[in-house]
C-alpha cells in the first residue's frame, strides 16, 4: 500500500485497520510477479478464497453481534421515550405527551381547516377524599377515574392526567355537540362507576368545560376557555357540563 | 509487564489488565471515535504479555454496549487468545450478558461455537444503572 493511501486511511476516523491484512500486502505484487502467472495461480487463488471466506464468516459475526446490541439500545430507547410520556401513577399519557398532541391537532386544525374539542374534567371533591380517608385513597379514585375516563372515550380521543386531579381530554375533529355528548357520556361513567376503597363507597364525579378549537387560534386561551368552563360548572354545583358562550 | 489501566470514558470501556492474575477485564460501553486508536495498544499489550508469560489468562468482558467496529476489535482479541490457547497457553474467556438480552445472548452463545478455547457466556440481571 502506498505511504499516501495509509496516511489517508489513518486520518479517517473510526474504521478498522486493513495494514495486516495479507491479501492487501499482496495484492499489487500478484498482478506483475512471475511468481504468480500461469498454473502457480491456482494456489494463490485458493489462498485468496480461503482468506476471502474467513473474512466473510467474520464480517456475519460482527454484524450479528452489533446488530444485537443496537436491537437492545433500541429497545431501551423505546421504554425510556413511553416511560417519559405516561404519568406513572395512573399510566394515562401525562401533560407532555398531550401536548405532543395538541401540537399534532393543531397543525392539522391549520392546515385543514378542522376543529377539534378539549374537555378539562376535574374531580369533585378531591381534597375533601384525601383529607378525610388519606392519600392512598386519593390515588386509589385518581386510578379508578382515569380508567373510566380511558375506557369511555373514542379511538381517536387522547385522555390525559393533566394535573393533580385534572384529566385532559383530546377530541380530533369534534364540534361542540360531539364534545358536549361525550362529556355528558364521561360524567355519567364516573358517577356510576364503582370508587370503593377499603370498603368505603367514595362517591365520586367529575365537573367539565369543554372548548372547541378552530383553525389558527391560540392554544392556551382554548384550554383557559375549558379551564373557566370547568369552574364554572364547579361553581354551578358540579358534576355538570360546562361551556362558555 | 506493567499493569494497563484505563478508565471509562464517554464513549469507551474501562481497562484493567493485570499481568500478575492474568485476568484482562473490559468493561461498559464502547464506541470511541476511533476504535483502532483505542483497541490496537489494547492488543499490542495482550500480544506481548502472552509472548512474555505463561500465566493463565482469563478475559473477562462485561461490555454493556459496542459498535461495529469496537466488536470487531473484540473479536480481533479472541483470536489472538484462541492462537495462544492452540500453543498450549491456558486461557478463558467470560462474556457477560444483560439477561434481558436475549438476542446478543443467542449471537454469543453462536460465536462461543467458532472457538476451541473455554468460553463461558454468563447471562445477569442487573439494574440498568449498573449496566
Amino acid at each position: 500500500m502506498s505511504g499516501k493511501k495509509s496516511a489517508a486511511r489513518s486520518k479517517r476516523k473510526d474504521i478498522v485497520n486493513f495494514e495486516d491484512d495479507p491479501v492487501l500486502r499482496w495484492s499489487e505484487s500478484v498482478a506483475t510477479d512471475p511468481k504468480y502467472q500461469g498454473e502457480a495461480c491456482f494456489d494463490h487463488f485458493l489462498q485468496l478464497k480461503n482468506h476471502y471466506e474467513a473474512l466473510l464468516k467474520r464480517f456475519v459475526r460482527v454484524t450479528r453481534i452489533s446488530d444485537s446490541y443496537q436491537s437492545s439500545l433500541k429497545e431501551l430507547n423505546q421504554s425510556l421515550t413511553e416511560a417519559a410520556s405516561r404519568d406513572l401513577l395512573t399510566g394515562l399519557p401525562n401533560r407532555r405527551a398531550m401536548l405532543d398532541e395538541l401540537a399534532e391537532q393543531i397543525s392539522r386544525a391549520e392546515r385543514y381547516g378542522e376543529e377539534f374539542a378539549l374537555i378539562l374534567a376535574d374531580i369533585d371533591d378531591f381534597k375533601g377524599v384525601n383529607d378525610t380517608r388519606g392519600h392512598e385513597a386519593g390515588d386509589h379514585i385518581l386510578v379508578s377515574v382515569a380508567r373510566t375516563l380511558e375506557s369511555s372515550i373514542r379511538r381517536e380521543d387522547t385522555c390525559a392526567r393533566w394535573g393533580g386531579e385534572e384529566f385532559l381530554i383530546c377530541l380530533p375533529h369534534t364540534e361542540l355537540a360531539g364534545a358536549r355528548a361525550v362529556a355528558e357520556k364521561l360524567l355519567e361513567a364516573v358517577a356510576t362507576s364503582d370508587t370503593t376503597y377499603e370498603e368505603h363507597q367514595i362517591s365520586t364525579t367529575i365537573s367539565a368545560g369543554i372548548a372547541v378549537h378552530h383553525g389558527r387560534e391560540n392554544l392556551d386561551a382554548t384550554i383557559a376557555k375549558a379551564d373557566d368552563a370547568m369552574f364554572e360548572a364547579k361553581h354551578q354545583g358540579k358534576n355538570r357540563v360546562y361551556v362558555l358562550e | 509487564m506493567t499493569k494497563l489501566e484505563i478508565e471509562a470514558g464517554n464513549s469507551s470501556p474501562s481497562v484493567r489488565f493485570d499481568p500478575e492474575s492474568g485476568l484482562l477485564e473490559i468493561g461498559g460501553e464502547s464506541y470511541p471515535e476511533n476504535s483502532k486508536e483505542f483497541y490496537r495498544p489494547l492488543i499490542g499489550w495482550i500480544e506481548e504479555f502472552l509472548e512474555a508469560s505463561s500465566q493463565p489468562v482469563t478475559l473477562r468482558l462485561t461490555v454493556t454496549y459496542m459498535n461495529t467496529s469496537s466488536t470487531k476489535y473484540m473479536i480481533d482479541i479472541l483470536d489472538r487468545l484462541e492462537a495462544a490457547h492452540d500453543e498450549g497457553h491456558a486461557v478463558a474467556v467470560e462474556w457477560h450478558c444483560d439477561a434481558e438480552n436475549g438476542r446478543a445472548l443467542d449471537t454469543i452463545e453462536e460465536l462461543k461455537e467458532d472457538f476451541e478455547m473455554p468460553f463461558e457466556v454468563i447471562s445477569e440481571w442487573r439494574e440498568p444503572d449498573e449496566w
